[in-house]
């Protein structure tokens, strides 16, 4: 005998919803479920019971989770085609971007003014 | 989120089984006393309740319109067991027993020989309810079928 069995996830923890003999039936039913919100995720277990072993036998046939919607949701934004998106923007460039070399120049023309200066103070500051 | 039955599902079991959800809400099942038959007019002649009294077999409380036509006398107050098994209703009140266990909606399809030998291809659905978590008190009941053409 063949049972397939609706579980609802929510706070935590597996519920059993409803149980079907129809698997067509049951995936209909989950994804009605899935679409009323009120779950995190629906599964659908297929029990297989051997009358000879009596022995039973799961195995999951559907399963939907909010974040298994997301993901598609994002594979399918990805697959569009590159020409629809915008072309980027150059960069703009930056109001305080100084090169390398002038900054060089500019601290060696300090330096070197600075050095002038203690070199006039030392020399000539006794003839004022 | 409440659900709401859909005009364009046609299978009774859904149906049905959607209004058992809108009744249950939050709960694990809804109150015997919150079925309304007049608010699911198109579907009740085809159901019947099954009132829980103890340990023993339950017994029929109401029974469709469809259902007591086919049985030719009324089984209210009757054991599950007075429909047999060449009636619809019997057939869809056959699995009680392991709704009773699980507490959960069941449903079962199949097909049977009727009282005038035609085979007959049905799908039935058993729901519980009760009073508070758990505790069962009597099972709503929903079951549609036809006959196999035969040479078809």
């Amino acid at each position: 005998m063949i049972l397939f069995e609706i579980h609802t996830f929510r706070d935590g923890k597996w519920k059993i919803d409803s149980v079907f003999d129809d698997k067509e039936l049951a995936v209909y039913e989950a994804q009605r479920i899935e679409k009323g919100g009120r779950f995190s995720a629906v599964r659908v277990i297929q029990e297989t019971y051997d009358e000879e072993t009596q022995r039973t036998s799961i195995r999951t046939v559907y399963r939907t989770t909010k974040v298994d919607r997301i993901n598609v949701e994002g594979e399918r934004r990805r697959a569009q085609p590159l020409a629809v998106a915008a072309p980027p923007k150059p960069p703009r460039p930056r109001k305080h971007d100084i090169s390398p070399v002038a900054l060089l120049l500019t601290l060696t023309a300090i330096v070197l003014g600075g050095i002038g200066v203690l070199y006039l103070l030392q020399n000539f500051s006794g003839r004022f | 989120m409440t659900e709401t039955i859909n005009p364009r599902e046609r299978r009774l079991v859904l149906r049905l089984l959607t209004y058992w959800r809108e009744l249950a809400g939050e709960r694990a099942m809804p109150h015997p006393g919150d079925v309304d038959g007049s608010r699911i007019p198109d579907m009740w002649g085809h159901c019947f309740i099954l009132e829980v009294r103890g340990a023993g077999e339950p017994v029929f409380g109401i029974i469709g319109e469809h259902h007591a036509a086919k049985l030719g006398s009324d089984l209210r107050g009757q054991a599950v067991s007075a429909a047999g098994g060449e009636t619809l209703l019997g057939q869809a009140a056959s699995y009680h027993r392991q709704v009773l266990a699980r507490g959960i909606p069941i449903t079962l399809g199949g097909q049977f020989v009727n009282r005038e030998g035609r085979t007959v291809l049905y799908r039935s659905i058993l729901l519980p309810l009760g009073e508070g978590e758990g505790r069962i008190t009597a099972l709503l009941g929903g079951a549609n079928c036809r006959e196999l053409v035969t040479g078809s």
